[in-house]
Order: structure tokens, then C-alpha cells, then sequence
């Protein structure tokens, strides 16, 4: 079991793994073959709302995966310290490990 | 004592009877004999973690074969038991020091040769402090190399020491602490 905080983790109960840190995730996500796909089929378009916003959260999805993967390979406690940032081509994701007190 | 240093262990040496550096070293050498020419031509240029590194590439550690100093490993769980940090330090390329640290499963990190970065001697105290941060720490070593790090150190612990350096360590003003080698 994996513990995920947002922020830094308390540090009585969990200590940074000094080589863990602050690593960065990063993935590229286009929505242009969507917007190809609507120029030529306008009429599929209508019901379909936030297109964009749904596939960020399907690569963050993906890179959130990732980060587990990470955990589990290092034998990370815990995630924190999470940092998300989408630009016009990337989501990237910076977190860092942690391990539980005496393990 | 200060029961909550924390306590930097050695591995070729100190953990173990071998040289992992070595064992990688040849058993590149039995593979690829014309190869490593090249590579030692190279080394010159860049260093010896660049050496550190091609050897370590693809090199399965032989745990069966290894010689694993029994008391030092007693002395880790005692420390660990004490809720105390390990971490495992090496001049060995982090690739065989990641596979040690995945077999042993008792350090909360460990730390070995990158790419740029030769983890022996000084530069182990420059990572500890400047990297790392930590001021305070335990060392447990075994070679001359590590005197270095015991300067920064309030405490000297050792095993399987030569002749010549256990002098020196007697010699020393600082408190000290004997692991008797059980290979």
C-alpha cells in the first residue's frame, strides 16, 4: 500500500529517499488527430464536450502509472510532493519518494 | 552515543570479502578480451567511473559466490533495530550496488559510482554532505581509503582491517568500535 500526499508527507512518519526526488514525469499529448476527426465529421462533435481536458486526464492517467510502477520497483512508501504542469505539448508531473520510518 | 546518526556501511570490504568492481572487471574481460583494450583507452580520457560503468552493464551479481561478513550484517540489524537509518555507500557502480541493496533488503537507500561521480574516499564525504545534506553521520568501513570519512566522524567503525591501518586506527584519538570479520 502506497501512501499519496499532495505535499510533503509527515516527517515522522515517512523520510525522503534522497535519490527519489523531485523526479519529473513527462508525457506529450496531441489532440490534433480529435481535431481532424471533427473537421471532417462535424456532426460528431455535438454532446461532446471539454475533449481537451478529458485527454490530459487520460495521460495523467498514464503517467500517474508510471509513478507507481517507480514506487513499487524502489520500494517507496509514500508519494508526495506532487507538482502537475500541462503546456501546449506536455503534461509534466514532478513528485518525490519516500520510505516509512525504520524499514 | 547518539543513537540517532546515521550509519553509512561500505560494501567491497566491509559487507562482503570481495571486490565487486573486480569481479565485474573480469568477468568483462573473459567476455569481451579485445573490447576492454578499447575501453581501458578510453578510461584514460573519461575516468574511472566511465570504466565502472561498461563493466557493470549486464553484470549479474553472483550472490551464491559472495562472502558475506556475518557480524557486520548482526551489527546493521542492531543498528536498524535501534530505528536508526542505513544506507549502503560503494565505490562500486550504482548498478551492482542497487542489485546488493535489492538482495539484502536492510538499507533505506543506497548510494554507488555514477556516471560522473567516483564514490571513493573524499568524494564519499562531499556526496554525504553536500548532496545529501547530512552533517552528522556514522561510517563503517574497512580500508585506508575511508580514513577521510572517519576524520568527519566522531566515531571510527571497522572490520576487517589490514595490519597497517588498524595501527593507524589506534593511533586515532577517536572513539572506536571493532566488527569482528565473520566471513
Amino acid at each position: 500500500m502506497i501512501d499519496i500526499y499532495k505535499n510533503k508527507p509527515p516527517k515522522t512518519k515517512f523520510l525522503a529517499m534522497k535519490r527519489h526526488q523531485n523526479l519529473e514525469f513527462k508525457q506529450k499529448y496531441s489532440i490534433s488527430l480529435l481535431e481532424e476527426f471533427f473537421k471532417k465529421f462535424p456532426e460528431e462533435k455535438r454532446g461532446r464536450k471539454q475533449f481537451k481536458n478529458k485527454e490530459i486526464q487520460k495521460v495523467k492517467m498514464l503517467i500517474y502509472e508510471k509513478i507507481l510502477v517507480k514506487a513499487n520497483q524502489i520500494k517507496a512508501d509514500c508519494i508526495g510532493s506532487i507538482k502537475e504542469k500541462v503546456d501546449n505539448k506536455y503534461i509534466k508531473i514532478t513528485v518525490s519518494y519516500f520510505k516509512q520510518h525504520g524499514r | 552515543m547518539d543513537d540517532n546518526k546515521i550509519l553509512f556501511v561500505d560494501l567491497d570490504g566491509t559487507l562482503i570479502k570481495e571486490d565487486l568492481s573486480y569481479m565485474a572487471f573480469s568477468n568483462y574481460f573473459k567476455k569481451n578480451p579485445i573490447k576492454i583494450i578499447f575501453h581501458l583507452l578510453i578510461f584514460l580520457f573519461k575516468g574511472k567511473p566511465y570504466l565502472k560503468k561498461i563493466i557493470s552493464n549486464n553484470f549479474q551479481v553472483p550472490f551464491d559466490k559472495l562472502t558475506f561478513n556475518k557480524s557486520a550484517l548482526e551489527y546493521i540489524r542492531d543498528v536498524k533495530n535501534r530505528h536508526r537509518v542505513v544506507y549502503l555507500i560503494s565505490g562500486s557502480h550504482q548498478i551492482l550496488v542497487d542489485q546488493v541493496d535489492r538482495h539484502l533488503k536492510i538499507f533505506f537507500e543506497s548510494f554507488g559510482t555514477n556516471d560522473n561521480f567516483n564514490m571513493v574516499g573524499k568524494n564519499k564525504v562531499k556526496f554525504i554532505k553536500e548532496k545529501l545534506g547530512i552533517q552528522i553521520f556514522e561510517y563503517f568501513g574497512n580500508s585506508k581509503k575511508d580514513l577521510p570519512i572517519w576524520e568527519y566522524c566522531e566515531k571510527i567503525i571497522y572490520t576487517n582491517v589490514s595490519s597497517d591501518l588498524n595501527k593507524i586506527i589506534n593511533a586515532s584519538k577517536l572513539e572506536k568500535k571493532q566488527v569482528k570479520e565473520n566471513f
